[in-house]
């Protein structure tokens, strides 16, 4: 059995963890540096170049369309949407001239002013929207804006600042802040251009993008809030969704989020989207407890559950989850569940259960240190010196993890995500290539 | 990542600690009837030297002791260096951690011992205990930072690695960043540290999450936590640490009126020496 392994290798060790703040301000507020004159125009270039990415981005592949956003930033995106937003009410209704900002950006409702010039190209670029379909369009652009991140940096970062918008990024490495970015916004532009969906809580294609976004999330330690907290609020009773929710409040949990995030010295009017550990242990404890009970046969909620449990010091009731699954059906996750189970019994003080589920991971994963630190551990707490030196022995005498496959413990943080690729590719192939030019 | 020959030698290495070098095994036959503790005694930020069981006064859960031994300068030194070398050790940081080394194992004499572990997400013993310092410094030349943080996991095994020698333990910890990576816990390498006889000296820079750990181990354990500024400190700051261990008494007592299991409060004292203070375990972890 190897670690959950993706993009540039090992993503439990390479990958930075980054957490996103909520606003600062809100969308409404563009402070536009540029001229109101060039600012409009530029804003109609952008949405058709945006428009031209769409007709032309295979999804999945790192074509050219991934490159118009370049240079982009975080305030292009936001103004995208509006003009977005006016363009799908063109093409609902080609005789409306009156536009307004899409809702939720603005406190009010706020018009938007176009030319008569604009309004022509607004037009324009309505009739390509229906050459795709306005379906087309929005899961199009949404699979697009996820291809940026995800075939790009891996990261939802801005190309250029502009002060005061939209979102922040806390990059953190081996748990040390590493730089604080302005959020180019590619998430939350999938995230409007679903909302514009008549009823995107029926549109299961929906589901799967919210899905596969968390996937990607948790694999790779991106994390987001605001997405995964829309997609539940698409599609509450989901039980992926709530499963996914449920690892990524327990990654939100972990002493890599935490610890870093404490010692951040963060800007004054930022508030970070994470909240204490417990608080975030039972926000996890609460979702997975609905999955549990919905869906038994997921292996992944019980394992999940009673790791949280055990975090929150209730080790009877985490081995009474863990003990739910009998057989378990995926072998990383059994590793898992046997390291949990150990751990509980021997806080427990039942040492023999202890000992019998560490030596079981310890054989499922043979390059792992974790198991044997373990048996170390409670040879120890049970004054057996011999014994404790010997597993400590094991430890030292394990070869390099590039040539072992290393200890899956070090990957539980990003495990949740380990099926990314084939929801992404599932995602896709609903889409379709290249439309015909 | 680099392949290590520590895994080669490991096994060999911690199998023979279980048996004392010749010469050092006559000071004491065994831990389980003997309690060793090791005591800084310093008055207006001195060291106090000259001292003698008659001075000491050692409670045992409130039960008064009588010495059998105090030594002072007599037993060689077990030194475990516990370095973090994740991906947050690197380029100056690196250099300055390679220079503390150097100057720490170059303040040891031929009696003494050294070892290196080091750790990011994995725990690497690089050099078992050894007399040859060169081999430590050469095996810490060599590793190269990357990785993760597994504080948890390597403190535990340096505390391991000197456990079964009958020389004086110091582990000597370095972290720069907070645990992301370990298995066991805080708590579980605390409990273990009251089970052993090593003083560990923990140095962090300042501001890092390690900080409350490594402040609660040194307490536990009768050491120091320090927090430099800069790692350049570090060679400065390990210097003293080495000087300052080697002014500690060690004191040992058949317990005597007090169960054996559980958990054990130490006090200790100098008798009649007002102003005069004692750095020792706060206590211990009975067998």
């Amino acid at each position: 059995m190897r670690p959950v392994a993706g993009r540039g290798g090992f993503v439990a060790l390479a990958a930075a963890c980054l957490v996103v703040l909520l606003p600062r301000v809100v969308f409404a507020q563009t402070p536009s540096p540029a001229p109101a004159e060039d600012r409009r125009a530029s804003r109609l270039d952008r949405l058709e170049q945006w428009t031209t990415a769409v007709e032309r981005h295979v999804p999945g592949r790192a074509d050219d369309a991934l490159g118009t956003f370049r240079g982009w930033s975080s305030t292009d995106l936001s103004e995208l949407t509006v003009s977005v937003y006016s363009t799908l009410n063109l093409l609902r209704n080609g005789s409306s001239r009156i536009f307004m900002r899409p809702p939720g950006s603005t406190r009010r409702p706020v018009q938007v002013f176009y030319s008569l010039g604009e309004v022509r190209r607004l037009l324009d670029v309505s009739r390509r929207f229906g050459a795709i379909g306005e379906t087309g369009v929005l899961r199009r652009g949404a699979l697009l804006h996820m291809d940026v991140i995800v075939l790009g940096s891996g990261v939802d970062s801005a190309s250029r600042s502009r002060n005061g918008t939209s979102f922040l990024l806390f990059q953190f490495s081996d748990g040390q802040l590493l730089a604080t970015v302005d959020a180019a916004g590619h998430w939350d532009t999938g995230r409007f251009l679903l909302d514009r969906r008549e009823r995107p809580e029926r549109d299961d294609w929906v589901r799967r993008w919210y899905r596969t976004a968390t996937l990607f999330m948790l694999g790779t330690m991106q994390l987001h809030p605001g997405i995964v907290a829309r997609g539940l609020e698409l599609f509450p009773s989901d039980p992926e969704l709530l499963l996914l929710a449920g690892a990524f409040h327990e990654t939100l949990a972990s002493p890599a989020v935490q610890e870093p995030l404490r010692a951040a010295d963060l800007p004054r009017d930022a508030t970070p989207a994470v909240r204490t550990a417990r608080t975030e242990l039972g926000l996890a404890e609460d979702l997975l407890r609905r999955v549990a009970e919905a869906r038994p046969d997921l292996d992944e909620a019980h394992l999940r559950l009673g790791n949280v449990l055990a975090r929150l010091g209730r080790h009877k009731d985490a081995l009474t989850e863990l003990r739910q699954v009998t057989v378990w059906k995926n072998p990383l996750l059994e590793y898992y569940a046997r390291l949990f189970i150990g751990r509980s019994a021997a806080a427990l003080g039942d040492d023999a259960a202890a000992r019998a589920a560490f030596d079981a991971a310890s054989r499922l994963s043979p390059g792992a240190q974790s198991p044997l630190l373990a048996l170390s551990h409670l040879a120890h707490a049970r004054g057996d010196l011999d014994g404790a030196a010997a597993a400590l022995a094991r430890v030292f005498a394990l070869r390099d993890p590039d040539v072992s496959g290393g200890d899956p413990w070090w990957a539980y943080a990003v495990s949740a995500g380990r099926v990314f690729e084939i929801s992404k590719t599932d995602l896709a192939a609903q889409v379709g290539e290249a439309l015909p030019r | 990542m680099r392949v290590t020959p520590a895994g080669a030698c490991a096994v060999a290495v911690a199998v023979a600690c279980g048996a004392a070098p010749a010469g050092q095994q006559a000071t004491f036959s065994s831990r389980l009837e003997a309690v060793r503790v090791d005591a800084l005694v310093t008055e207006r930020g001195r060291h106090v030297t000259g001292l003698t069981a008659a001075d000491f006064e050692v409670v045992d859960n409130g039960v008064r002791q009588s010495l059998d031994l105090v030594s002072f300068e007599t037993l060689p030194l077990d030194v475990v260096l516990v370095f973090d070398l994740s991906a947050s050790v690197k380029g100056e940081r690196l250099e300055q951690l390679h220079a503390a080394a150097k100057a720490v194992l170059g303040g040891l004499t031929a009696r003494d011992q050294a070892a290196l572990l080091s750790f990011n997400h994995r725990v690497q013993l690089q050099q078992a205990l050894t007399g040859d310092m060169r081999a430590v410094g050469d095996a810490l030349a060599v590793v190269e930072p990357r990785g993760e943080t597994a504080l948890f996991d390597g403190t535990y095994a340096g505390l391991l690695i000197g456990a079964r020698d009958a020389a004086r333990t110091l582990v000597v910890v370095f972290s720069d960043g907070v645990d992301t990576a370990s298995w066991l816990s805080a708590s579980q390498v605390l409990d273990a540290a009251k089970r052993t006889d090593a003083v560990v000296y923990a140095l962090s820079a300042r501001g890092s999450g390690s900080a409350p750990f490594l402040r609660d181990l040194a307490d536990q354990t009768g050491g120091s936590a320090i927090e430099v500024e800069s790692l350049r400190e570090l060679s400065a700051r390990l210097l003293t640490i080495l000087e300052e261990f080697r002014h500690r008494y060690l004191l040992s007592y058949s317990p005597q009126g007090v169960t054996t299991a559980g958990w054990h409060r130490l006090e200790v004292r100098v008798k009649g020496r007002r102003g005069v203070a004692v750095r020792a375990r706060a206590g211990y972890t009975g067998r």
